[in-house]
């Protein structure tokens, strides 16, 4: 350890010894140069990230569609043909909202519109994949998958309706977008921890 | 920041060449913000359902045995009614203005206990038919599916109709999902 002579120091050195370092050349100069490396790096890192977390969503959540919470929800991963159906029971399919007069009558099971588009797109699809070389094995049901975005408000007859109508295109596989529901999970975990202790 | 470039002269003289990064940060600063204002910070999810798309054979054989029927929850403006045989059925009123999930919980959760996985008719024990009436919302029905998801229920049958059309119990045909 070091023994030094007790007095007072600056909190501080000397501006002018500073500059005056070999440092900063031997030589006094008014010139502070900032070490932006690290600061550069941590932006890059940053916008990587974000990237990634934008690239990793399959289907973003519509703005005026407020979908359900729900504890088992898997992560959605594959992509598929998203439906909406928004708390009207205006129902939009890949963008383009379907016309009430496509919809068929309220107590009608099937709505025509939605079941006319949802063909088409299983057929263009079926078609790409055989000009690929690779094409649907015809014994098993199609693989697409139908992404339902309903509004929480939304009746669930119209969600049913769309349902039999994708059932009617031949779309087998449906999934129903959720959020987590970080609340209910955490307050199982808490009931779970109490109960084994 | 600089970058240092030896000249080609034997006198060692070094030409200093500095590397503006204003513009660059700049312009990370504008994609970090457009980035973070638009992300979707909630990491969506989904609930997956298979529907069947052929009908059932009517010239298939007849089962050996009775089938065991499915778990069936009709979800009505009053409240639930949960049961396998019609005779069985337990009614849950709503409490108040919201429906009463921990009773709903209570009886499935019950239901699983008497029909564990791995139960002879496993296809049936592991159905649960969710019949919802018109007026329903989306919200009540998929409350209804998480929780037997949940409780482990894997298959899902969704059926419905008009309030007083669907008879309390399993319905004679499949509407909806498998």
């Amino acid at each position: 350890m070091p023994v030094v002579t007790p007095g007072r120091r600056p909190a501080y050195p000397p501006i002018g010894r500073l500059r005056a370092s070999s440092l900063s050349g031997g030589k006094k100069s008014g010139f502070v140069s900032l070490n932006l490396t690290p600061m550069v790096d941590m932006f890059t890192i940053l916008v990587i990230f974000l990237i990634q977390m934008f690239s990793s969503d399959t289907v973003t959540v519509t703005e005026d569609v407020q979908v359900p919470k729900a504890v088992s929800g898997a992560k959605l991963e594959e992509a598929g043909t998203l439906l909406v159906v928004n708390k009207d029971g205006q129902i939009t399919v890949v963008n383009a909202v379907v016309p009430e007069t496509e919809l068929g009558a309220p107590t009608d099971v099937l709505m025509p519109g939605v079941s006319e588009r949802l063909k088409k797109i299983r057929e263009a699809d079926e078609d790409l994949k055989k000009r690929l070389g690779t094409p649907r094995d015809m014994e098993k049901p199609y693989e697409g998958i139908l992404i339902v975005q309903a509004d929480v408000k939304a009746d669930f007859k119209v969600v049913r309706r769309v349902l039999f109508s994708a059932n009617d295109a031949g779309w087998a596989k449906i999934k129903f977008v959720t959020l987590p529901d970080s609340e209910k999970a955490s307050s199982q975990l808490a009931a779970e921890k109490a109960a084994e202790e | 920041m600089g970058v240092s470039v030896e000249g080609g002269k034997g006198r060692g003289k070094s030409m200093g060449v500095d590397l503006n990064l204003v513009p660059f940060i700049d312009f990370l600063s504008c994609l970090l913000a457009f980035l973070m204002i638009t992300a979707a910070w909630n990491q969506i999810a989904a609930i997956e359902i298979e529907q069947s798309i052929s009908p059932p054979d009517p010239n298939a054989p007849p089962p050996e045995k009775e089938p065991l029927p499915p778990l069936t929850v009709h979800v009505r403006a009053d409240g639930h009614w949960i049961a396998r045989k019609a005779t069985e059925g337990v009614n849950i009123p709503r409490v108040g203005e919201s429906y009463d999930y921990a009773r709903l919980e209570e009886v499935m959760r019950k239901d699983r206990e008497t029909y564990p996985k791995g139960h002879p008719q496993e296809e049936e024990s592991n159905m649960i038919v969710i019949n919802t009436d018109d007026g329903v919302s989306y919200d009540e029905m998929m409350r209804v599916l998480d929780m037997s998801r949940e409780i482990g229920y894997p298959k899902t049958l969704l059926a419905g109709g008009a309030p007083g059309t669907t008879v309390d119990g399993p319905p004679a045909a499949p509407a909806g999902g498998k």
